[in-house]
């Protein structure tokens, strides 16, 4: 029985193709997803360890702090080659107007270590007074190679210059890179004789055991100091991280464990198709004498091998993945792979798809002996489902939404955990999501029909056709297109999740501060600055601005004592500059404080204060208190007048595009000539911009993630049509005799497959919705006020993706049909 | 043997020959065959199993590409134009009915008879519709779908598909083969109306006498060459011909 099936398989193996890509795609998935926590793992190693890697030993304290005489007591340990003490000083960088800080360290003193960090330009500084930046600190002043900086310590508070004679890459700072400029020991000493030692990269003695030497050399350091083998050192850092990887490999594990879902029904329905196509050569056998049990187990022994190989080239797939991955990212080690996490995706696919093909293999069971005399044309399948599916699928979907709803509910309620409800809301969704594939076969060729009543009358023949053959098999229609809506509900429910997680955010940073950039232009002294009138209106010019109102800052006092710092703006300009109308009850005598200064001066909305300004004049002023209008009382420029009669204007409000780079921005604006002034920039600009920038990262990942479980579908919905085109071989005969063309028979076949395709993403795009707007209020429902607003672009994309994926699916079953001859139809039944 | 641009024919064959595979193995079905049938004349073509009678009306109706030689349908050669052509010619001029009545499970009977005209998207004529059904007496069935329709049932929707377009010539492949006699008779008999009533060119392949008797002419074949004909064919001179082999009614 073995021999047979291995020889029917040798000689039907196109039959196993779709099986066998879904089961590798899946296995493939899974076997990466276990890794990826190395992957990770790995990626931290190269961060930690870059700029110290090819030191023998790392010296470190608690607090980053050695004191003098243990680096001399080291250094003279005989096990001890050479010792890099690094010293670290701090102070600030001037580049034209503006400040920045500028951390100087000595450059790395062992050979290995400096020949590993590759500078970007130039070379290691040789003599007094050159310097090596990072390349952050070189873009973000403008600086090149010979150019001249201007450093002021904080320790001495003297200024020197140095000269630019090389840019290091960027490296995170977790080990002891604090600094991100390089001078000679020399040069360090010279302009900070203080200099702390945040550590020592010690090289040893060639031939020198490292566990020995670090242990021995711990023992004369004594507790305080740690000394540690770069492998330990580096180890211990991953470890402070381990958490991370821990969530990401979860999380990753999920999508993978999604896809592997699409994949067993992909499989399951597969298999179905291809045992009814094989009824004839099925009953043949029964009819020479196989027992019913006997064909049971060659279906399923044809689904172990064909699971048993898929997987193994799955895994492979999988680790070679995980290895280019790692290659491209890193380069360096590769990932250590061990035997268990290779033989757990091996088992899943290998069980998953003799799992899928059990329900199949009884209606391979199933064929009587006559059936293989008897002539079969393409079944009609009866429409009716059962009367358990219609009961089950409806509880589970009603009993799922309302466990759902009652998360949603309890979002709303006080005194309930957070995290509570969404437990509930994730509990409820599994459920109704589970009845929802389980009603597949009611749903699906419902919206068929739908869809042919609305597009039906008006189309053409072959748009007809491909709908009447949808009907003909509805059970396999719905399995096929269910694999699609599994993989476009879940990608919707991320999408409009993260639209609402957006929407809602963002207004809750736009209510707390309404600014996107608020600046200061301050005198190098520190005091608020005179800028003649319109040297800060060149703002307006750069492109990202959306409206700009200049302020002018002063400093008063209420007459309760409590110090105000105000800032005055035209009202008109100042509306346009804020995200949220809070200006717009403010008249020329408001003043209008956030409510926390509004609580600290214990004044409400309506109440009147008096404000003393700076050379005694006293205003009157009516308190509005708004949520959130940056840290400074918001008055008129009237006011400001009255109460700071020599102030000019010293700052701006400026409100961004959307979409626009605030870094891009802010480059400009710091790049505005403007001698002796310093910037002090605020706003909520940047804060939002990381926030959607996170949200973006987590929708983009997942979709990503997601997209596998889609290609699984695709290749489902090739392979159903493909097996249909085997066993409609006869009628497509008899279409073409009669005059159907081959534009039109590829035509009928895209619209088979886009219709399937549409109908499963339409039904996952509704039920998706419901699933990110619910699961976005069980998440943040007690916390924030929700704002919907639906991504309808993503939608569109859904959609277009979907009718794509239908023609694409259909291109290689039409290829195979367009070869059937309308002879075929008319040759004599045999 | 070019075309003579006057021709008695409807379809004419000439010299065509049908080779499969090549070489050594290679079969012959059809040999260097000339052979012409009347417009409006019922024609069977007979001869036993692997006599290449099914390949020379498939290679005649341009469903099957020949080896050599030329078919023309009227003046126009079939075997010289392309396969959508080909197509045209065939949804607008031929109908077909096959022995396994090949309609469609999912659509109804009247969806069936329509088929041609929905592929071709023309008009269609209801009056000849009507009259096709009723003459078939299938009119209380249109709304069926074939598997709640008998065997003889199946084969006239299958006739009046073959026919509502107003072909000018309907090919025939053992249309009885798989009928009782009673039912077998009923579609022989409209297709004899069809040719006597309607002008319509039948051809009409057949293993059987009774069948074949129906017809104005006969035309054997045997490996592939015309082996004679019958002008004026009874079921006796048929039989004697083919020496009663292969005759079921």
């Amino acid at each position: 029985m073995i021999g047979l099936m291995l020889q029917q398989l040798k000689v039907n193996w196109k039959r196993a193709v779709a099986v066998f890509l879904a089961v590798m795609l899946g296995v493939a998935f899974v076997t990466a997803a276990l890794f990826v926590g190395n992957l990770y793992t790995n990626s931290m190693r190269e961060a930690v360890g870059n700029q110290i890697q090819g030191a023998d030993l790392v010296v470190t304290t608690e607090d980053y702090q050695i004191d003098p005489s243990s680096v001399a007591i080291i250094a003279k340990q005989p096990e001890v080659a050479v010792v890099d003490n690094r010293l670290l000083t701090t102070g600030n960088l001037s580049v034209g107007s503006t400040n920045s800080y500028l951390a100087i360290g000595t450059v790395p003193q062992l050979e290995s270590v400096r020949d590993n960090i590759e500078l970007r330009e130039g070379s290691w500084p040789t003599i007094d007074n050159e310097i090596v930046i990072s390349e952050a600190q070189a873009d973000s002043g403008g600086l090149s190679i010979g150019d001249d900086i201007v450093w002021t310590s904080w320790d001495t508070d003297q200024t020197h210059t140095f000269m630019v004679v090389g840019i290091s890459p960027n490296d995170s700072g977790i080990a002891l890179s604090a600094m991100s400029g390089f001078v000679t020991p020399e040069t360090l000493s010279q302009v900070a004789p203080d200099a702390r030692s945040i550590g020592l990269l010690v090289e040893l003695q060639s031939g020198v055991d490292a566990e020995q030497a670090a242990a021995s050399i711990q023992k004369v350091t004594g507790a305080s100091i740690s000394v540690r083998t770069f492998d330990h050192f580096v180890d211990d850092a991953i470890t402070l991280y381990a958490g991370g990887t821990v969530a990401l490999q979860v999380v990753v594990l999920g999508f993978a464990v999604i896809a592997m879902i699409a994949a067993g029904i992909v499989i399951a329905n597969s298999f179905e198709i291809s045992y009814a196509q094989r009824t004839r050569e099925l009953g043949l056998l029964r009819s020479i004498g196989a027992k019913s049990r006997q064909v049971r187990r060659m279906v399923l022994l044809e689904s172990a091998v064909i699971g048993a190989v898929a997987s193994l080239l799955g895994v492979t797939l999988g680790v070679g993945l995980i290895q280019v991955l790692n290659n491209v990212l890193f380069g360096t080690a590769e990932v250590a792979i061990d035997p268990v996490r290779l033989i757990a995706p091996l088992l899943l696919g290998l069980i998953v798809t003799i799992v899928a093909a059990l329900a199949p293999s009884r209606t391979a069971m199933r064929v009587q002996p006559l059936q293989a005399i008897r002539q079969t044309e393409a079944p009609l399948v009866d429409v009716r489902a059962s009367r358990l599916r219609k009961v089950l699928s409806a509880s589970l979907v009603l009993g799922g939404f309302s466990i759902m709803g009652g998360g949603v509910a309890l979002a709303f309620s006080s005194g309930v955990e957070t995290g509570f409800p969404m437990l509930i809301g994730i509990l409820g969704g599994a459920i109704s999501f589970f009845g929802l594939l389980v009603s597949a076969q009611l749903l699906v060729p419902a919206a068929a029909r739908l869809l042919a009543r609305w597009i039906g009358g008006r189309s053409s023949a072959t748009v007809e056709l491909a709908f009447s053959n949808l009907n003909r098999n509805p059970r396999r229609t719905a399995s096929t297109s269910a694999a699609l809506l599994m993989g476009v509900t879940l990608i919707t429910m991320m999408a409009v999740g993260v639209s609402l997680m957006e929407s809602t955010l963002v207004d809750v940073v736009n209510t707390e501060n309404p600014i996107d950039l608020e600046i200061e232009a301050l005198n190098d002294d520190g005091k608020d600055l005179t800028v003649p009138g319109g040297e800060l209106r060149r703002w307006q010019e750069i492109n990202g601005v959306d409206s700009f109102a200049e302020t002018r800052h002063a400093s008063v006092m209420t007459s309760d004592g409590y110090p105000l710092n105000i800032t005055g703006v035209n009202q008109t300009d100042g509306a346009k500059a804020l995200r949220t109308d809070v200006l717009k009850n403010a008249s020329e005598d408001s003043l209008v404080v956030n409510s926390t200064i509004g609580m600290e001066m214990g004044v409400d909305s309506g109440d009147t204060v008096t404000v003393i300004g700076e050379s005694g004049e006293e205003v009157s002023l009516t308190v509005i208190v708004e949520r959130g209008i940056g840290d400074r009382a918001v008055v008129s420029q009237v006011t400001l007048t009255s109460l700071a009669p020599d102030t000019s204007t010293s700052g701006a409000w400026i409100r961004l595009d959307d979409d626009v780079s605030t870094g891009d921005v802010l480059k400009e604006i710091r790049e505005t000539d403007l001698p002796g002034v310093t910037l002090n920039i605020s706003g909520s600009a940047a804060s939002r911009a990381e926030m959607l920038d996170i949200l973006n990262t987590i929708f983009l990942i997942a979709l990503g993630l997601l997209a596998v479980s889609i290609v699984i579908a695709i290749v489902g919905i090739g392979n159903t049509l493909t097996l249909s085109v085997i066993e409609r071989t006869r009628e497509t005969g008899m279409l073409r005799a009669m005059g159907l063309k081959r534009g039109q028979l590829r035509t009928m076949l895209a619209t088979e497959g886009v219709l399937i395709a549409l109908i499963g993403s339409s039904i996952g795009i509704v039920i998706g919705t419901i699933y990110g707007i619910a699961g976005v209020y069980c998440v943040i429902g007690n916390s924030f006020r929700v704002t919907i607003s639906l991504p309808w672009l993503w939608l569109v994309y859904i959609i277009l993706v979907a009718i794509i994926s239908g023609i694409i699916a259909s291109i290689i079953p039409a290829q195979r049909s367009l070869k059937i001859k309308p002879v075929e139809a008319l040759a004599s039944v045999s | 043997m070019q075309s003579a641009s006057v021709t008695r024919y409807h379809i004419e064959a000439h010299g065509v020959s049908k080779r499969y595979g090549e070489g050594e193995g290679a079969v012959v079905a059809l040999n260097d065959v000339s052979i012409g049938f009347e417009r409006g004349r019922f024609t069977s073509i007979m001869g036993a199993s692997g006599s290449g009678k099914s390949t020379l009306m498939q290679c005649m109706a341009g469903l099957d590409a020949v080896t050599s030689g030329q078919i023309f349908l009227g003046e126009t050669p079939l075997t010289d134009l392309s396969d959508d052509d080909v197509t045209e010619i065939r949804r607008n001029r031929m109908g077909f009915v096959f022995q396994a009545f090949n309609l469609l499970p999912a659509l109804t009977a009247e969806q069936n008879i329509l088929l041609p005209h929905r592929l071709a998207g023309s008009r269609v004529d209801r009056t000849r519709f009507d009259r096709l059904v009723t003459m078939l007496g299938i009119a209380d069935r249109l709304n069926h779908r074939p598997a709640e329709l008998s065997g003889g049932q199946q084969q006239r929707v299958a006739i009046a598909r073959a026919l509502i377009h107003a072909p000018e010539i309907v090919f025939c492949d053992e249309p009885t083969g798989a009928l009782d006699t009673r039912s077998g008779e009923q579609v022989l008999r409209f297709l004899r109306e069809s040719v006597d009533t309607l002008g319509v060119t039948v051809v009409m392949v057949t293993h059987s006498a009774t069948a074949a008797a129906w017809s104005d002419r006969v035309v054997f074949l045997s490996d592939g060459m015309i082996s004679g004909e019958d002008n004026a064919p009874t079921i006796e001179s048929v039989l004697s011909v083919i020496g009663g082999v292969g005759g079921r009614s």
